[in-house]
């Protein structure tokens, strides 16, 4: 069973998503219902550059997240460079530094798995364009515990092993080029809108 | 009655419709079990990264749920221990964020040297690379002499591994580029001795670490440090546990003295002043 609009809607990505997310971000309304959480493979001396790239787009706060944050509704949530990043239940984000997960930290299975856990189907996610698999296993968790999942069409990524790979474990429930990711994102933030009418 | 009519939508019904989440009962059954059995109360530690260390030590066992776990931590002491030091180990690295430790050498350095001795202390040090880093910067600045450099974990065989100071190679060729980002201005190979595919850390460096058992989750406050290097340790807990630690953290420093955090984890909200936000340099404050 699934709500109308999710808590959290997941996006993650690697190499070639960057334009893909930056789309998203820019479209997201200023009472977005639920809360944006953003993981890409980015390089260690980041340095909240990527937070930083997301906020000149983007009408609600976008911010990196900290340990203990509250995940909270109309906020980007970027996860940091060297750290993995969770969704608790308590509905908080933590973050950790066990070893990389598919080469990678922050590890975007990582999120996905936590999210599944925590959120179930209360969480959405989308697994753009990468080059390596994170993501894919996460993705399926996520579908597997009810939620929303995504996947972009392998064809349109510059880097289509990431997506194809999900769509591989069956666990993308749509496949998608970037402006149907794009709408289906916004779509979810109009259900709610809708409904409170 | 016809129980047949009853029964199917019982079993079809799907966890999250009935209001059960059945991994979160799994994983507090799991934990209940291990505190009884064990006396390690993990309830404390961050949720999230205790639920997905679990379930790789599940899915290690052959085990597909994580209440599958349970038998064996009951009837197992080995596999009880080993399930525990799988929950609470703590990836450690001699100078993640060099950035922080040239912060360390320009900001907090400078005023230990006016002291007669210093008192420093890494908490939950696992096996020890982070206190040799530190080590290792307290020898180039000069102060190593006069510290007295305290290394703590819960763990007594992760312990003797930080005291034995064997590292893969590989890892220390990792490091070597981190080392002078880090400020360090001498040849890192001057630090330990390469043998085959191993290395041990200098005899020099292993002899000024102290090592002693503490646990940051049962056991009190820790001396009167002057310098607290805790980076990425309070993440491991929960909020409520993160609070303790934090006082009790406080409660280890001497006035005026120092604490370093991981450059994510929240500064102390009363009692400090901030020597350097990014870096996660604060000060306590006299009472």
């Amino acid at each position: 069973m699934r709500s109308a609009t999710p808590e959290a809607v997941l996006v993650g990505g690697s190499a070639g998503s960057l334009s893909t997310v930056l789309e998203i971000v820019g479209a997201i309304p200023a009472e977005v219902p639920f809360a944006l959480v953003v993981c890409l493979h980015v390089p260690l001396d980041d340095g909240g550059g990527l937070a930083a790239l997301l906020r000149d787009r983007s009408r609600v706060p976008v911010v990196e997240v900290h340990d203990q944050q509250a995940l909270v509704p109309a906020h980007i949530f970027v996860a940091p460079a060297n750290y993995h990043l969770l969704v608790e239940r308590s509905r908080t984000l933590s973050l950790s530094v066990d070893p990389r997960v598919q080469y990678s930290r922050p590890s975007i299975d990582v999120l996905f798995e936590s999210a599944a856990r925590a959120l179930g189907p209360a969480a959405a996610a989308v697994l753009l364009s990468g080059a390596n698999e994170d993501g894919a296993a996460g993705l399926a968790l996520l579908r597997a515990h009810g939620a929303l999942t995504a996947a972009q069409e392998p064809a349109s990524a510059s880097s289509p092993q990431m997506p194809r790979a999900a769509v591989a474990l069956g666990a993308a429930q749509r496949v998608l080029e970037p402006a149907d990711l794009k709408a289906l994102v916004l779509g979810l933030a109009r259900t709610d809108a809708r409904q409170a009418r | 009655m016809n129980i047949g009519a009853l029964s199917p939508p019982m079993l079809t019904r799907p966890a999250f419709a009935s209001g059960m989440d059945v991994e979160a009962l799994e994983l507090s059954l799991l934990l209940e079990a291990l505190r009884q059995r064990t006396g390690h109360d993990l309830r404390g530690l961050a949720q999230a990264t205790v639920e997905r260390r679990a379930q790789a030590f599940a899915r290690d066992t052959g085990s597909a749920v994580l209440s599958s776990l349970i038998p064996l931590v009951l009837h197992d002491a080995s596999v009880a221990e080993a399930l525990v030091r799988a929950l609470t180990r703590r990836e450690v690295e001699m100078f993640r964020d060099p950035w922080v430790h040239r912060a360390l050498r320009e900001r907090v350095f400078p005023s230990l040297r006016a002291l007669p001795h210093v008192k420093a202390w890494a908490p939950n040090c696992g096996t020890g690379e982070e206190v040799y880093g530190l080590a290792i910067a307290l020898a180039e600045e000069q102060l190593l002499d006069r510290t007295h450099l305290y290394a703590t974990d819960a763990d007594e065989e992760v312990l003797a591994r930080a005291r034995e100071a064997i590292y893969s190679l590989e890892r220390m060729q990792e490091f070597t580029p981190q080392y002078h980002e880090a400020g360090g201005s001498l040849s890192f190979s001057e630090y330990y001795h390469a043998r085959y595919a191993a290395v041990v850390m200098a005899p020099a460096l292993r002899s000024r670490v102290i090592f002693a058992h503490h646990d940051l989750m049962s056991d009190g406050p820790f001396g009167e440090m002057n310098l607290i290097v805790c980076r990425n340790v309070l993440l491991s807990f929960d909020g409520p546990q993160q609070d303790l630690v934090s006082a009790l953290l406080a409660d280890s420093l001497a006035p005026g003295g120092y604490l370093c955090l991981g450059t994510h984890e929240p500064l102390p909200p009363v009692g400090f002043e901030v020597v350097d936000e990014r870096a996660r340099i604060c000060r306590r404050l006299p009472t």
